[in-house]
């Protein structure tokens, strides 16, 4: 079975073979046995040439979250990124009112008051989680008001760009 | 006490209803409209909507507190930290309104709140200011007799002050008068009152306060310090006590000075003492009492043995202290980290989301005060600390590197949290080494990544990626195989099948 994830906007390719309590899992070439038991909810134990290691996992829309050693690690899904061009996506319905798909810090405002945009144009870049994440617009028109700068903590659901749709 | 309302939330609300439940009393909660499932509403007794998220129109709303007691019959407050711990008017209201504060007296609160009162106050109780000239004056010949007794450098600031307008920091006697002249211009055009004071400047001092306890029958002990040097813009991150600048003698005298404070104060119950330390003159100055229980007291429950909130009802409750100052000793080491969801690698952005995935440290010496649970939503609505990790061990060296083990078995996914840059703040040679002056975060962690964690590689360690894709087998529902697609958007609808010990 492959299993495809993003980290950084690199790819990161891995196979698993399912043997007897076993798993044979390849990646970089390399082949890895590991004994792996999923000891409850999002809490995995490995024992990896004899050495246990405890991991501890969770995943939302889009991404997941892996823990080991305490140190977190952000792990994206290519589906995701392909299916809405960014984690987050086109953060809109339709009427021109852009908002936040995650709560997150504005890194970038790419358009301006007075600016034409059009349908699938990125328009703000919010980074949640360690990834950047383009929104969308997801109508054709002219942008009449924008709610936050670069460096501006959103919080889920809060509008960000206002736009007057022509048809 | 028939019944005690809790006039707060999160960690310190759950650390309240810990200690009612232990002595036999039912708890009452308050919460806002974005509180409905936090955890202190869970655990209490009673709960009461108190109205929407904003503090203003809850946590803060007098009326609606006062109202929530008398709806529930509940005879006591206990208002916690923040908030309304602090306001003489709030006190002076429940204690209107029947209702017991459990906190000092009204006029202690109000004497302690007012800066320049309390410093005269303490002034005049022979308890040690940071050196100025007494009272602002606009009489330069005045200021700069006075001024002249104090070795700089000196700041000059502004009575009217705030914001850094107005504050200059003097080398030389000799640039003193000038510099007043142009302070007193720039304070008059900021706050149209040019009254200016002088104070002696203490250098990398070290934050270092006094817990006391003071019952209503005369009786009052120190409970040895706390240092808590170690601050970001002003908010506290890790506390320890014993200090390590802190020799018995010294102790003594700090403890002592501390309680003649609260005495001066006319105060009762808990409260904390606040001095600034300089190291090279071992001096100390009072610098405000705070007429509260501190977001830091579990050092001091660790290393006394004694229980400050449970103590804070006895005394309200009128019961006199059980222990005299020769009865007390500290014992071993503790150190409590503040774990806010703020995320260091951004500038301590503040986070918020939902708790995916949680696991709390435990083990022999290992405390966590929390108002968080897994699957919990945390909002920017508030404070937001998280909850207070503390150890405790025979000496500094153990509870630091229990702390660091502690921190490392902390998991929480979700949110951001700054578990990593707390492990690299303690074990920093200058924390190893006691160098927790106030300027530690500035000088010794301004320029913290994460980076050293990640590693040189453009992609995460193997076994980061092995773990991702057996959490994505064996987490889905039916089988160890599936597309390896994600198929489902939350982790708590795609946990289908697992396995309790067994191998896959």
């Amino acid at each position: 079975m492959e299993y495809e994830f993003l980290y950084n906007g690199k790819s990161c390719t891995i196979s698993l073979d399912k043997g007897d309590g076993h798993y044979k899992v390849s990646l970089n070439d390399k082949v890895i046995e590991v004994d792996a038991s999923l000891v409850s909810p999002g809490e995995l134990s490995m024992i990896i040439d004899g050495r246990s290691v405890r991991a501890f996992g969770a995943r939302s829309d889009g991404w997941r979250v892996i823990c080991i050693g305490g140190v977190q690690w952000v792990l994206g899904d290519p589906a995701a990124e392909e299916s809405s061009g960014g984690a987050g996506g086109a953060g809109g319905t339709g009427d021109g009112m852009i908002t936040t798909p995650m709560p997150g810090k504005i890194v970038a405002v790419h358009v301006k008051v007075g600016d034409v945009v059009k349908k699938q144009q990125p328009l703000i870049v919010v980074e949640a989680m360690k990834m950047q994440n383009d929104i969308l617009s997801d109508v054709n028109g002219v942008v009449r008001k924008i709610h936050f700068e670069p460096g501006d903590q959103a919080s889920f659901g809060e509008p960000l760009i206002e736009i007057e749709v022509s048809e | 006490m028939k019944k005690i309302l809790i006039a707060n939330r999160g960690e310190i609300a759950v650390r309240i209803i810990h200690a009612c439940r232990e002595m036999n009393i039912p708890v009452v909660a308050v919460y806002s409209e974005a509180d409905r499932t936090a955890l202190h509403v869970q655990l209490a007794d009673e709960s009461v909507c108190i109205g929407p998220a904003s503090p203003g129109e809850s946590y803060l709303k007098m009326d609606a507190i006062i109202d929530a007691a008398k709806a529930t019959g509940a005879d006591a407050v206990h208002p916690g930290y923040g908030f309304l711990a602090e306001n003489a008017v709030f006190a002076e209201r429940c204690i209107d309104e029947d209702l017991t504060f459990i906190g000092p007296p009204p006029s202690a609160i109000r004497e302690m709140g007012d800066k320049v009162e309390s410093r005269r106050l303490m002034k005049s109780a022979d308890i040690p200011v940071v050196p100025g000239t007494t009272g602002a004056a606009k009489d330069f010949k005045k200021v700069l007799k006075e001024a002249s007794s104090i070795k700089p450098p000196l700041f000059v600031k502004a009575s009217a002050g705030g914001g850094g307008k107005g504050m200059r920091i003097v080398e030389s006697i000799d640039d003193l008068e000038s510099t007043l002249k142009s302070a007193s211009r720039e304070a008059e055009a900021a706050f149209g009152d040019g009254t200016v004071y002088v104070e002696k400047v203490v250098e990398n001092p070290r934050h270092i306060e006094v817990q006391v306890l003071l019952d209503g029958h005369g009786a009052g002990v120190h409970l040895f310090e706390r240092e808590c040097s170690i601050q970001r813009r002003h908010q506290k991150l890790v506390e320890e006590t014993p200090s390590v600048v802190i020799t018995p003698a010294l102790r003594k005298k700090m403890g002592e000075t501390a309680v003649a404070a609260a005495r001066a104060d006319g105060y009762q119950k808990a409260g904390t003492v606040e001095f600034l330390f300089d190291d090279k003159s071992e001096d100390f100055y009072f610098l405000e009492m705070n007429t509260r229980i501190q977001v830091e007291h579990p050092v001091t429950e660790m290393t006394t043995g004694v229980d400050l909130v449970k103590w804070q009802i006895r005394i309200a409750r009128g019961e006199a202290l059980a222990f005299e100052q020769k009865d007390l000793a500290q014992r071993g080491h503790s150190i409590e980290c503040r774990i806010y969801a703020e995320d260091p690698a951004t500038g301590f952005m503040p986070s918020s989301g939902r708790i995916l995935y949680l696991q709390e440290p435990s083990g022999p010496g290992v405390r966590n005060d929390s108002g968080i649970y897994g699957g919990y939503e945390v909002t920017t609505h508030y404070d937001p600390i998280l909850s207070k990790l503390v150890t405790w061990d025979e000496n500094r060296e153990g509870a630091r590197r229990k702390m660091i083990t502690a921190l490392e078995n902390y998991v929480i996914l979700g949110i951001k949290n700054c578990t990593l840059y707390l492990r690299d703040l303690l074990a920093h040679e200058a924390f190893v080494e006691g160098k927790t002056n106030t300027d530690f975060i500035p000088k010794y962690m301004s320029d913290w990544s994460d980076a050293s964690w990640r590693g040189e590689h453009e992609v995460p360690p193997d076994e980061v990626l092995v773990a991702a894709a057996l959490l994505e087998s064996l987490e889905k529902p039916g089988a160890a195989g599936g597309s390896g697609r994600y198929e489902a958007p939350t982790p708590w609808q795609t946990v289908g099948r697992w396995e309790i010990g067994g191998g896959a």
